[in-house]
């Protein structure tokens, strides 16, 4: 019993004392959790106030504490206290998930004693999203052990909210970026790829991995680099942004052309960049070369064939011209009727031929832009009666009558091209008769409008022809087009003529309409704008009776290969009574001028071995000064303006345009023996006879010689003889060098004669030493040379006299 | 620049007239002037005796222009002083300076000799 009760006392010690150790336990327990809840308590105020949510946990993970912030529902606050955290989270509603994750990290926090934090997305009973940033922060006590756990929640909802949508957006260009079509690239502002899209690694065939970090212009033909470093970057740096086309090779060595937009990308705090929007515009470009290279073809072959007919043309006309010549020739001869009539037949045939070539030449001309218009003052009407005139036998010849109704004025007078309205007004007029068989041709001519000092001429042609087809009417006025095909076989011609009317008159700045009714006939009506003029028209020159042998005996050299010209030139020549001699080429006609002496010389400019310039430059290089400076007159087959230059610049005096008009070649014969230009300028001459009108001026003014001379008088002496001494002999070879053409040395002694002159003060000559010297330096209005030297040398002569009387004579 | 108070003055100018005029000018500023009229002569000189101060016409006799003679005397004497004449303004281009060296320019005017004179006169 006592043993029992001994084990009964012993067993409540033990139970007691286990008790008490367990007691002590709690007491120790509840002391450390009165200690952690005792600051949670005191400061819960403070915790209540922070914007963010705070907990506090047991390291088993049982809540301690709860601020407002977490917890809006005062109830649950006090309830949360000592429970789990599934249990809050079952019953605040957040769910198990949330749970699940929140115990994960903090069993990782307790294992680690690190820090954890994860972001927690919760969706409220109302299926509001929440985001929130969690952080566990674990509190160890001294001895390592684990105090406590704090936990620190952020609401980031908008911040989340932003970020998803940005995430959205990046999303959207990425798939942009890697979809689209157009080829996309980021590049530095050295030019090093930074990112590309698949579009543009398909075109360049590389792969991403070998275009980023790369550069651009490593990829670019070696020809084209420089341009990308030296233009496009300064330009993308400075500009912001870049345009163009841009040329890449592709790994298979194919050449790509991008065509890009790339703009400059700042971004705060960082490099710049660029982003580049290309398109491959290759076949584009292929496309364009080829349409290009093809225009190139086309155009030449155009070009060829017009050439070919001008080149016909001009190769027809030479023995046309032959045959106009010879039959010229062949009429003065006596001739029976029959032959007569055959003479006839061959000059008119021959006169229509040169028309058809005319009318290439003239057409290829407007095509080239060369056709000239000239300005003179006519009487318009005289003019429009004149070519009608010679229309009216060809018609009386048809049985159709011509009638002219005018209103103009006769005595109009305008300024204007008066040959071309004369070109037009025939291809109308022969073209109306050309196609009327009976009835008549009605020409009215009226002053459409005035405005101030410009008129508006009409002048309407109306036939009773086969007229133009309804369908055919817009292609008359094309080249080489005829109202119908079968019109050239019958009545000849060759489409050109309406083409040339309408490109002249648009080169007047007049108009050409036209209506018809098939078979009815046509009606033509063209206007031209003239310029009036007040006082007379220019007459034309009286016919002057030329006597051909008026010139006497002179020897001519006719240097010209055709042997149809010779022929002719010789003939007309010898029948004024001139001694000819025929040279075949310009070598041949450069010997035989040294050899002999001529009055003058005909030169062909198109000639074998060497050609009529070069030869005529030859001449005016002789040493001989009466042969270097012999009359010279080109003939020639062209002439436009440009070319007459050129033969005046070679030294030519004159130049004719084949075929040779007899009256005109004398004319031009008697003008050269005759000109000043053509004589070698004996001064003297000039000087004994022109010093009168200078007699009373003082022509140079010594004042910067004195001014240097400082009262020396003997030195202003000393100047003026040097200038008596040395400028006759300066003047001498000024003329000695015009003579021959020499313009270069024209120049060179105009520019010496300048500052002597303008050392003496000779100021009338002033401006006239410095045309001298431009001119003839620029090889330009040379024609006026010979006068301003002359007057050069009038007044040098008459201010040496006065100087010789004036200065020299004080003594 | 060595100081100097008489100069050896070479000129190239081919107008007698010229020649004069500036030799009066420059009289009172030195007693030793040659004249030649093309480049050639007073390279051959310059060679042989050097001068201080050259006066160049552009447009000479021969094949040298003023600035050929120039140009040709520095290779022997880079210190030469010239002094350049022409009748074509603004010679002394930025280019011309640099192809030819350093020189002074004056455009021939009625006053070109007075100025010649001051402008050598002011450095020696």
């Amino acid at each position: 019993m006592k043993k029992q009760l001994y084990v009964v006392q012993k067993a409540r010690k033990k139970a007691e004392s286990a008790l008490g150790k367990k007691t002590r336990e709690l007491d120790l327990a509840h002391r450390q959790l009165l200690q952690i809840q005792r600051p949670a308590g005191r400061h819960a105020t403070v915790f209540n106030n922070i914007p963010a949510d705070i907990a506090l946990f047991s390291p088993e993970h049982e809540y301690l504490f709860l601020n407002n912030h977490a917890e809006k529902e005062a109830a649950l606050r006090q309830w949360v206290i000592g429970e789990t955290e599934e249990e809050y989270c079952r019953v605040s509603g957040k769910g198990l998930a949330v749970a699940i994750r929140r115990i994960y990290y903090f069993s990782e926090a307790v294992k680690t004693k690190q820090p954890q934090e994860w972001e927690e997305k919760v969706r409220d009973n109302k299926g509001k999203l929440t985001y929130r940033l969690l952080r566990l922060h674990p509190v160890s006590h001294r001895k390592g052990g684990l105090n406590a756990v704090i936990r620190v929640g952020f609401d980031i909802t908008a911040k989340k909210i932003e970020e998803d949508q940005l995430l959205q957006t990046a999303k959207h260009h990425l798939e942009l970026f890697n979809h689209c079509e157009a080829l996309i690239c980021i590049h530095d502002l050295k030019g090093r790829l930074l990112s590309v899209n698949p579009a543009t690694c398909r075109c360049m065939e590389y792969s991403e991995d070998e275009l980023t970090g790369r550069f651009i212009y490593d990829f670019m033909p070696e020809n084209r680099r420089n341009e990308f470093k030296h233009v496009y970057l300064p330009a993308i740096r400075q500009n912001k942004t870049a345009g163009g086309v841009l040329s890449i090779l592709s790994k298979t060595g194919r050449k790509i052309f991008m065509l890009f937009q790339n703009a400059v990308v700042d971004v705060e705090g960082a490099e710049p960049y660029v982003i580049g929007f290309s398109l491959d515009i290759t076949e584009r470009i292929y496309a364009e070369q080829h349409l290009l290279y093809s225009k190139k073809v086309t155009e030449q072959a155009s070009h060829a064939k017009e050439t070919f007919l001008a080149n016909m043309s001009h190769e027809i006309r030479t023995p046309i011209n032959g045959i106009l010549g010879i039959s010229g020739l062949l009429s003065k001869t006596p001739l029976n009727e029959l032959q007569r009539n055959y003479l006839q037949l061959i000059q008119e045939s021959s006169n229509n031929l040169l028309v058809i070539s005319n009318d290439v030449l003239d057409m290829e001309k407007i095509i080239s832009g060369k056709m000239q218009l000239e300005q003179l003052g006519f009487k318009i009407v005289d003019k429009i009666a004149i070519n009608i005139q010679s229309f009216i036998y060809r018609a009386e010849e048809k049985g159709v009558a011509i009638i002219f109704q005018n209103t103009i004025p006769a005595d109009l007078v305008v300024t204007g091209d008066p040959f071309r309205l004369s070109q037009v007004l025939n291809n109308i007029l022969s073209n109306a008769i050309k196609f009327t068989e009976k009835g008549n041709i009605i020409i009215t001519t009226r002053i459409r409008s005035y405005y101030e000092c410009t008129t508006i001429i009409e002048c309407i042609v109306k036939d009773t022809g086969i007229g133009i087809s309804e369908n055919r009417i817009d292609e008359i006025f094309e080249p080489f087009v005829q109202a119908d095909p079968s019109t050239s076989r019958k009545y000849g011609g060759t489409g050109l003529g309406l083409a040339i009317c309408k490109n002249l008159l648009e080169m007047l700045g007049g108009s050409l309409q036209v209506e018809s009714v098939e078979s009815k006939g046509s009606t033509f009506t063209f206007s031209i704008p003239y310029t009036l003029t007040e006082g007379n028209a220019s007459e034309p020159e009286p016919p002057v009776v030329i006597d051909y042998l008026s010139l006497g005996n002179k020897k001519v050299l006719v240097a010209e290969d055709g042997e149809l010209n010779q022929f002719i030139v010789k003939h007309m020549l010898e029948s004024w009574g001139f001694e000819v001699s025929v040279a075949a080429d310009g070598m041949e006609a450069l010997r035989m001028i040294q050899e002999n002496s001529y009055d003058l010389v005909l030169m062909d400019v198109q000639m074998p071995v060497m050609d009529g310039l070069t030869t005529t430059r030859r001449i005016r290089q002789l040493n001989d000064q009466t042969k270097a400076g012999i009359p010279i007159i080109a003939l020639t087959a062209n002439v436009s303006k440009g070319d007459s230059e050129n033969y005046i610049e070679a030294g030519m005096n004159d130049y004719l345009s084949k075929p040779v008009n007899e009256a005109k070649l004398f004319k031009a014969i008697e003008k050269n023996f005759k000109g000043t230009n053509t004589k070698p300028i004996d001064m003297n001459e000039i000087l004994t006879g022109a010093t009168e009108s200078f007699h009373n001026q003082r022509l140079y003014d010594l004042s910067t010689i004195i001014a240097v001379s400082g009262g020396d008088e003997e030195f202003v002496k000393k100047m003026v003889k040097l200038f008596i001494e040395t400028v006759p002999a300066n003047l001498q070879e000024l003329n000695a060098y015009l003579n021959t053409r020499n313009w270069d040395m024209v120049s060179k002694m105009a520019h010496k004669l300048k500052s002597t002159l303008d050392s003496m003060g000779i100021d009338s000559l002033r401006q006239d030493v410095r045309t001298v010297e431009a001119s003839a330096k620029r090889n330009e209005n040379l024609e006026n040379l010979p006068a301003l030297i002359y007057k050069i040398n009038v007044v040098i002569k008459n201010c040496i006299a006065q100087l010789e009387n004036e200065v020299l004579a004080l003594n | 620049m060595k100081q100097n108070v008489n100069p050896r003055i070479y000129v190239v100018e081919d107008n007698l007239i010229y020649q004069q005029l500036i030799e009066k000018e420059l009289e009172s500023i030195s007693d030793f002037i040659r004249f030649f009229t093309n480049g050639e002569a007073c390279l051959k000189m310059v060679t042989a005796d050097l001068p201080d101060v050259l006066v160049l016409d552009y447009n000479l006799e021969g094949e040298m222009t003023g600035l050929d003679t120039l140009k040709a005397s520095r290779s022997v004497n880079p210190d030469v002083y010239a002094v350049v004449f022409s009748t074509q303004p603004c010679l002394d281009t930025h280019n011309n300076l640099v192809a030819f060296g350093q020189f002074d320019f004056i455009e021939k005017t009625d006053d070109s000799f007075y100025r010649l004179r001051e402008i050598i006169s002011s450095r020696y």
